[in-house]
């Protein structure tokens, strides 16, 4: 998934979402089947058929989710998905993709520049610093995802780990 | 456009230049300007001649094979200039050089290797219009959004499915722009190949009217020209017009 979606303006939803499966030879009829379950699984059903520009913002990553998903890999990389998106749609898809995770055996790598996004999905924060680029720590945080989605942000856990990554990036921030 | 009231539908003003040329045509100013009415009737004549159909069937055909080869050259040539920096390098300074030459100038060297019949004139034809459909098809290559590249890329696109389902889609409309004026450049290039080269086709009509003063002839065929000119121009640029929905959308 990307930041600006990357979404071909000139194919419909549809094919969109079929196009990793396009690129891997699956034949039309399977692919667009597939296509189909995993456009009304982002809750596009009806959209089909519509363009990327009649889209709004939230609506093309929900296509660039699917698409993502329907190659059925076994790892997601997400490139600040939802970074281009606006607030209540971005808590929206927060919410979203913690049940995606808990549903999909697979492995998201979730890159984001928010701090509270990155606590708020994560289980385990691995924290980049540049020159030279290196990890310069993992944070695994322990109780979060047995909590129910609407509580994690007034877990105390949660704004414990919040305020420690604020703390360590704070020094690198002029 | 709205006068007085009336929506004019679109070109009324070649009514006014119409009745102007039809004007100065009676008044008698030169013999070069005969009356516009006098051109459609003589067009009327003409067009169902044998020696104009063989022109036009001649002309035509050069025509198209140059435009044919100049876009089956020139898009992917310019598609693989705007992707790889060193086919760019290599081929750039070329393209510039004869894209600002004055090809008819060339003419006389084709003639010598391709010789006088009809492979020169679509050789010629074709080397109007590549250059311009070349850097067309490169810059609409070169301002494609990275992210849709990396997309195929990470999906494991080959390089040919990128070059055919991406590269091409996304400069679609700077390779159609190209592609239209390379056709108006064509036309260009194939009524002098036809003047230079080998009398032929229209080129010859051109000759043998003006040489006899036929002047009516003259511009029946000239208007018969820009008239073909402008409606495959037109094409393209309506093809042009169902791709921009998402040019500025990339």
């Amino acid at each position: 998934m990307f930041q600006d979606f990357a979404l071909l303006p000139w194919a419909t939803v549809l094919r969109n979402v079929a196009f990793g499966l396009e690129l891997r030879g699956v034949g039309v009829s399977e692919r667009e089947a597939i296509a189909e379950k995993y456009i009304r699984n982002v809750g596009l059903g009806g959209f089909e058929k519509s363009f990327p520009h009649e889209l709004s913002g939230g609506m093309r990553q929900r296509v660039g989710l699917a698409r993502a998903l329907a190659v059925d890999s076994e790892v997601l990389l997400m490139d600040e998905p939802f970074s281009a998106v606006d607030e209540q749609t971005r808590r929206k898809f927060q919410e979203d993709l913690l049940g995606l995770v808990a549903g999909e055996s697979k492995t998201f790598l979730f890159v984001t520049h928010s701090i509270e996004e990155a606590v708020y999905v994560s289980d385990q924060i691995a924290i980049l610093l540049p020159r030279p680029s290196r990890v310069s720590e993992i944070i695994r945080p322990r109780g979060l995802r047995a909590k129910d989605v609407a509580d994690i942000r007034r877990d105390p856990e949660y704004l414990d780990i919040v305020d420690q990554i604020w703390a360590s990036l704070r020094s690198y921030v002029e | 456009m709205h006068v007085l009231g009336f929506r004019l539908p679109g070109m009324s003003s070649l009514i006014l230049w119409g009745l102007l040329w039809e004007a100065v045509g009676h008044s008698g100013l030169t013999f070069f300007l005969p009356p516009l009415s006098d051109v459609v009737a003589t067009f009327f004549a003409i067009v169902g001649t044998a020696a104009f159909q063989k022109a036009l069937s001649e002309t035509a055909q050069a025509f198209f094979s140059g435009v044919f080869s100049a876009v089956a050259i020139g898009i992917p040539v310019g598609i693989l200039m705007g992707k790889s920096r060193l086919v760019d390098e290599l081929l750039l300074p070329w393209v510039n050089i004869f894209l600002s030459a004055p090809l008819t100038a060339l003419v006389p060297v084709l003639m010598v290797l391709f010789g006088f019949g009809m492979k020169s004139i679509v050789i010629t034809t074709a080397l109007f219009a590549v250059w311009i459909i070349i850097l067309n098809a490169r810059a609409g290559v070169m301002q494609i959004n990275r992210s849709l590249v990396e997309m195929a890329q990470s999906f494991g696109a080959t390089p040919w499915a990128a070059f055919t389902k991406i590269y091409f889609w996304a400069a679609l409309p700077e390779i159609l722009g190209g592609v239209r004026i390379g056709v108006i450049r064509a036309v260009k290039g194939v009524i002098i190949g036809q003047l230079l080269i080998s009398i032929v086709g229209f080129g010859a009509l051109f000759e043998l009217y003006s040489a006899n003063f036929l002047m009516s002839h003259f511009w029946a065929v000239l208007v018969v020209l820009f008239a073909l000119a402008f409606t495959v121009s037109e094409v393209f640029a309506a093809l042009e017009r169902r791709v921009s929905y998402y040019a500025a959308k990339r």
